[in-house]
């Protein structure tokens, strides 16, 4: 019996699933205590004025906005606080915007008790999990084309980062990928992690980049 | 143009220099071998004879009383009349035993003017009418004549020549049996008519050539001024050896050599500096040059027109002018040559030099310095250096149509390649647009399924939670949430990578492997990639594993489900890629697989173009999807 509680926040609109997450996130037994658990984005920007979660859960679907802004908000000026995106499919498209927007990590909706506690606890262990569709993604990103345009960003992958993403991409779990590069199944977790954070600042000097060029544009135009 | 090619960049070696003057000396030497006629028996040399200064048109009287004078080739100053014309008669004497039986011939090899030939009082031939205007000519003379006209004793041979210019040449004359004689007449006239009228055509066909080319590119102005010297080339030689006056008034006609000389010096002059490799235009030299030009041509056209007399400024400014313009030329190539000598500028160096040299002695030998042939070697020497020039020039033009084509063929494959590039370009952006248009059309259709059916599935699941009662619900309500993620991952664009879908499969079906209790191995390799593979047998390959893996969890007691891909070959012998999912479970009787979905995975993999392979033990079971490449 974990001794110290992690404290959790939610934020999703639907009432039951709301209440069905914080229950199974109490029977997960991971030392998770969740303190908040609203459905707008007003109440749960309210609730980080006052205080600051050690993990935060986000639906992107509000009714009053998007998760995705919360987000960012939120990993802009707390980035101590650790986000999941909590989406029906944990499909690519979702995770990756969330995780450009701040987000490490991400679970699903339906999942058992012992699938939410564990992905918790891994985050709050220092890694992050992933699917072969986001490795797909990510491998994309970080190795643009020779014939497209240079990234704008200087941030790259090191190998040994390409080689996760490739045997993710694969299908390998972190415990196979682990034992293929003679490393730890936290290590492999924590890389990812990593991973999601150059990630998320490609992405951003991307953003400034493009705003850069656009007004390059407009002030010659 | 400018240096389409630099063969020998390397400075002139000594080699060069000393072939400057071996050149010439070896030439001058072939040219004086060349020159060596067939011998004339000396016994019909006639060496003297009387000279009588007389412009009747039939010969004089025989005046016996006259001394003999030699013949020698030689001008000597003999009085014109008022018209300027000289017209002199050589009387000689042949004693004969008796009346020949050949063939006989007068032979003059070296003459200048207007010659006719008399036998015993009869015309035997002429070079050309015998009235004014008198050409000016220097071709060898030979006239053949019955020997019927000959009689035993004294026979009376009488040359008359006329001459416009102030001096007459005294010439060696050979009288005797033609075939004696004929053998030293064919090679001189060779040497002097034919091969001159061979080279005339040469010149005129290199001036048409060089001319076309002009036309055809105006800007090579070098060319144009080469073939302004080729055609006044032509010209010089034609008018000397050409027996008639072809372009009246005579005074223009014999204006022609001296005029078509200079010009050809300084149209020489123009080109060389012209050519690459040398150092280019000199405008203000080059101005000067045909200022001076046109002031001495249009002065000895005027001069000549109304005198009878050589002008003194042909004399005095235009002869020697020419010479400085000539060394003007020797200085550019010797300069070009010393600072970038390009091939071609030392070989027209070569040239000029062998020029110069080949003047000097011509000019030597007419003074009877040195060793008289019987031509001038300058004619044919600037005629070969002309013709040697213009090979260059159309070898130049050649390799630079080469160069052109070579890059032209180049410049295609670059195009190509090109082209190739902005279809592959092309063909990408094409696949990235359809893969954005398919990715937007995915997104909308997660976005609908996420906030629509995928949420209240998921608000269902949550409904019936507590509530035993509804406990049935919960797998339909799983399946379905299962089903939907199927199509959504089916519709990822994994461009024919079986392997991503694979992967998808494991990672949406890991936790429930893992909460049944069994291991999940994966065996996998990378795969040549599947053609049309789209959507719709994306969607069928999940579902036959998604079949496999279920009949795993629900019938085989197994404790290890292991994926594993290979390449190989179907039934029918086709490449193809071979997916297995395998347990090590307890099997099932062959025929009592019912419920299982068998029928089911096989229609699929039909749909696929495949096929599927189920084998049982008491080991496990091996299901295998076979998909043809």
């Amino acid at each position: 019996m974990p001794t110290q509680f992690h404290t959790v926040f939610i934020v999703e609109d639907d009432d039951l699933t709301r209440t069905s997450l914080v229950r199974r996130i109490a029977e997960a037994q991971a030392g998770l205590q969740v303190t908040t658990a609203v459905g707008t984005c007003r109440e749960i920007r309210a609730a980080l004025e006052l205080t600051r979660p050690a993990v935060l859960l986000v639906d992107l679907g509000l009714p009053d906005g998007d998760g995705l802004d919360i987000i960012r908000e939120t990993a802009r000026r707390w980035p101590a606080v650790m986000i999941m995106v909590i989406t029906v499919f944990g499909d690519e498209l979702k995770v990756v915007s969330s995780i450009k927007a701040g987000a490490s990590g991400y679970l699903l909706k339906d999942d058992a008790a012992v699938g939410i506690g564990e992905a918790i606890r891994q985050m709050l262990a220092g890694g992050s999990p992933i699917s072969p569709a986001i490795a797909r993604h990510l491998i994309r990103h970080f190795r643009p084309d020779a014939s497209q345009a240079p990234a704008p960003s200087s941030v790259t992958l090191t190998p040994r980062e390409m080689e996760i993403l490739a045997l993710a991409a694969k299908g390998f779990s972190y415990a196979e990928t682990a034992a293929l590069l003679g490393l730890t199944s936290s290590t492999v977790s924590s890389y990812t992690k990593n991973i999601y954070g150059k990630l998320a600042v490609s992405s951003r000097s991307e953003a400034v980049y493009e705003a850069t060029r656009m007004g390059l544009i407009n002030s010659r135009s | 143009m400018q240096a389409i090619d630099t063969p020998s960049a390397r400075p002139p070696s000594t080699f060069y220099w000393i072939s400057l003057i071996l050149v010439p000396v070896v030439y001058l030497f072939a040219m004086a071998i060349v020159d060596r006629s067939p011998q004339i028996d000396p016994a019909l040399l006639r060496p003297t004879a009387r000279v009588v200064i007389s412009d009747s048109e039939q010969p004089p009287l025989f005046r016996r009383e006259l001394p003999l004078v030699d013949l020698v080739d030689s001008a000597d100053y003999t009085p014109v009349d008022a018209r300027n014309v000289a017209s002199v008669w050589y009387q000689g004497e042949i004693d004969l035993q008796q009346t020949p039986r050949d063939l006989w011939a007068v032979y003059l090899p070296f003459t200048y003017g207007t010659f006719a030939v008399y036998v015993n009082g009869s015309l035997v031939g002429a070079s050309s009418q015998m009235t004014p205007p008198y050409a000016y000519f220097r071709t060898p003379l030979y006239f053949e004549f019955s020997p019927s006209l000959l009689r035993p004793g004294a026979n009376r041979i009488e040359v008359h020549q006329v001459s416009v210019r102030y001096a007459a040449f005294r010439n060696a004359t050979y009288v005797g049996p033609a075939k004696s004689i004929q053998p030293a007449y064919a090679h001189a006239n060779f040497l002097q008519v034919t091969l001159v009228h061979a080279v005339i055509v040469a010149l005129l066909v290199m001036f048409m050539l060089t001319l076309g080319l002009v036309w055809v590119r105006p800007a090579e102005t070098g060319y144009g001024w080469f073939s302004g010297a080729t055609f006044c080339w032509a010209v010089y030689n034609w008018v000397l050896i050409e027996p008639h006056i072809l372009l009246p008034p005579a005074g223009f006609w014999f204006s022609l050599p001296p005029i078509a000389l200079g010009w050809f010096t300084i149209c020489s002059a123009l080109f060389i500096n012209r050519m690459p490799g040398c150092d280019g235009p000199q405008p203000r030299t080059e101005q000067g040059f045909l200022l001076f030009g046109v002031i001495c041509t249009l002065t000895i056209f005027a001069h000549r027109l109304g005198s009878h007399q050589e002008s003194w400024v042909q004399a005095y400014v235009w002869l020697p002018g020419l010479m400085l313009i000539n060394a003007y030329i020797a200085w550019r190539l010797l300069r070009a040559v010393r600072r970038q000598p390009v091939f071609e500028v030392k070989l027209w160096l070569l040239a000029a030099v062998v020029t110069l040299v080949v003047g000097a002695y011509d000019y030597l030998s007419d003074y009877g310095i040195v060793w008289q042939g019987s031509v001038h070697y300058l004619s044919y020497t600037v005629s070969l250096v002309l013709i040697v020039f213009g090979l260059t020039l159309l070898s130049r033009v050649t390799r630079a149509l080469t160069e052109a084509e070579t890059l032209n063929r180049e410049l295609e494959d670059r195009v190509a390649a090109k082209g190739r590039e902005l279809e592959h370009n092309y063909a990408r952006l094409q696949s990235l647009e359809r893969e954005r248009a398919i990715s937007a059309e995915r997104e909308r259709m997660t976005t609908d399924m996420h906030d629509g059916i995928g949420g209240q599935l998921v608000h269902a699941l949550a409904v019936i939670e507590g509530n035993s009662s509804f406990q049935p619900l919960e797998p339909i309500l799983r399946g379905a949430l299962d089903d939907l993620r199927l199509i959504i991952d089916s519709s990822d664009p994994v461009e024919g990578n079986l392997l991503a879908v694979l992967s998808n499969f494991r990672a949406r079906n890991e936790r429930r492997v893992q909460q049944g209790g069994l291991r999940f191995l994966w065996q996998v390799t990378d795969l040549p990639s599947l053609p049309d593979f789209g959507p719709h047998k994306i969607l069928q390959v999940l579902r036959v594993l998604q079949e496999a893996l279920t009949n795993v969890l629900k019938h085989a007691h197994a404790t290890e489900v292991t994926v594993r891909t290979a390449t190989g070959e179907d039934a029918s012998g086709r490449p193809a890629v071979l997916v297995d999912v395998i347990d090590n479970g307890r099997g099932y009787t062959p025929g009592r697989e019912s419920g299982r979905g068998l029928g089911n995975m096989r229609r699929r993999a039909r749909e696929l173009d495949g096929s599927i392979e189920f084998s049982s033990c008491a080991e496990g079971s091996h299901v295998r999807l076979i998909l043809p490449l």
